[in-house]
């Protein structure tokens, strides 16, 4: 009788781990005895099985196990330039305009004093604009890579619940940052810093919120020209 | 079955947030993707680089994880995507390359980079001359056959558990892993393994 092999081919591995039933285990062998193609299969089989053995476990390298787990966008290049400017933006805000910053029983207060001409506000906004998102761009990149290198798990994790959220309870927790802000001492100035920095971070709205903030002004400023100005966020 | 349950433990809080939990997760399987991986690419470097696209799959498709003490399973089906992925992408055939594999590989530094904390240099060497046989044996087979092979072989899954993994009948399974053995019947390579 001619071999078609099938046998062999359905049952090799479970024959050489020993898991066929007596019946199939017994024609196995009798196909071995008459067919050398099948004789030779279950040589190279056991063999293979022999060699997966010899095979020496090597150790994983070191590796940072959840850099990805909670990964920025970083290769998107706009969305430094965004953060950037947001950031930046609100900077200036507080120095050009006197921005101040508090916390009442309505809500969050911004106000703002100076009286800078339109044109005076636009030249300095669009010059220091440029000036500080090309440093804050070089520290951002520094803060990132230094904030993902110590693996601040908690700040990724509360980023990541952030991020979640919808975005009135994101503009609730810029409003929170920003009133706490006022109250850090210096030596905590830095991981606010951070947080604020995140949060600008996909934040495109912020920048939006800023726009009218400029607008706003300046439009107050054309009918009064001295007095203090507030906006209600 | 403790083994099994903790896992079901891990996932459950890695899901919840916790990022300790997903890294104990990681630690108890790197180990056996790495060198699955080291078997199915062809240097250290290439093998650390399919094992973290297999770790982010993982990761990322950990919400859609349905229990039942199968992740091991499971997460070499993701596995074996990323692998013939990988694979492909490197526009690598083994057939075009068998021979020239890694003959030079034993002095690459990611080799010694990988293995500075160990002492004895030749036994290194011994350890490493015996993986390098174990990859010519295997790279002699196409993609599909090696996969298998890796599965059946090195991680013994069933062939129910190989046919989803690999998205194919467990015929098919069957047929490929019957023409590896025949492709490699009388390579001599093998015998200087054992
Ligand atoms: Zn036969």
């Amino acid at each position: 009788m001619l071999c078609d092999h099938q046998l062999v081919i359905e049952h090799i591995n479970d024959y050489v781990e020993d898991k066929l039933s007596p019946e199939i285990k017994r024609q196995m062998e009798v196909v071995f005895d008459s067919c050398p193609d099948c004789q030779a299969t279950y040589q190279q089989c056991l063999e293979l099985y022999q060699m997966s053995h010899a095979w020496q476990s090597q150790n994983v390298p070191e590796w940072h196990r959840t850099s990805f787990a909670v990964r920025p966008p970083v290769k998107n290049t706009s969305w430094l330039n965004w953060g950037a400017v947001a950031t930046s933006s609100l900077a200036i805000l507080m120095v050009v305009f006197q921005l101040e910053i508090s916390s009442g029983e309505t809500g969050l207060m911004i106000s703002f004093g100076g009286n800078q001409s339109e044109a005076k506000i636009a030249s300095m906004v669009e010059s220091q604009l440029t000036d500080y998102k090309n440093e804050q761009e070089k520290i951002f990149q520094v803060k990132l890579t230094d904030a993902l290198e110590k693996q601040d798990n908690r700040t990724k994790l509360r980023l990541a619940n952030w991020l979640e959220k919808s975005r009135d309870e994101r503009q609730q927790d810029i409003k929170f940052v920003m009133t706490g802000w006022q109250s850090q001492r210096y030596e905590d100035q830095k991981s606010v810093d951070r947080q604020l920095s995140y949060i600008a971070d996909n934040q495109i709205e912020n920048n939006q919120v800023i726009n009218q903030l400029i607008q706003s002004v300046a439009t107050n400023q054309d009918s009064d020209g001295q007095s203090k100005q507030s906006k209600q966020l | 079955m403790f083994q099994l349950n903790k896992d079901e433990k891990l996932i459950e809080k890695a899901l919840g947030g916790s990022q300790r939990s997903w890294i104990n997760l990681v630690k108890r399987y790197e180990g056996l993707v790495y060198n699955y991986c080291l078997r199915m690419t062809f240097n250290p470097s290439d093998a650390m680089d399919l094992m973290q696209e297999v770790f982010l799959a993982t990761y990322r498709n950990l919400p859609s994880y349905r229990g039942q003490n199968q992740f091991k399973g499971w997460m070499m089906r993701i596995a074996a995507n990323k692998t013939t992925d990988f694979l492909r992408a490197r526009g690598r055939n083994p057939l075009h390359r068998a021979g020239e594999v890694s003959d030079d590989s034993y002095n690459s530094p990611e080799i010694h980079q990988a293995h500075s904390h160990h002492h004895d240099p030749a036994e290194d060497y011994k350890l490493e001359k015996t993986n390098q046989q174990i990859k010519k044996v295997l790279d002699r087979l196409p993609d599909e056959q090696k996969l298998v092979v890796e599965l059946k072989f090195f991680q013994h899954f069933t062939f129910d558990e190989i046919s989803h993994q690999t998205g194919t009948s467990i015929n098919t399974v069957k047929t490929r892993l019957y023409t590896a053995l025949n492709k490699l019947k009388g390579y001599s390579e093998m015998q200087n393994v054992m």
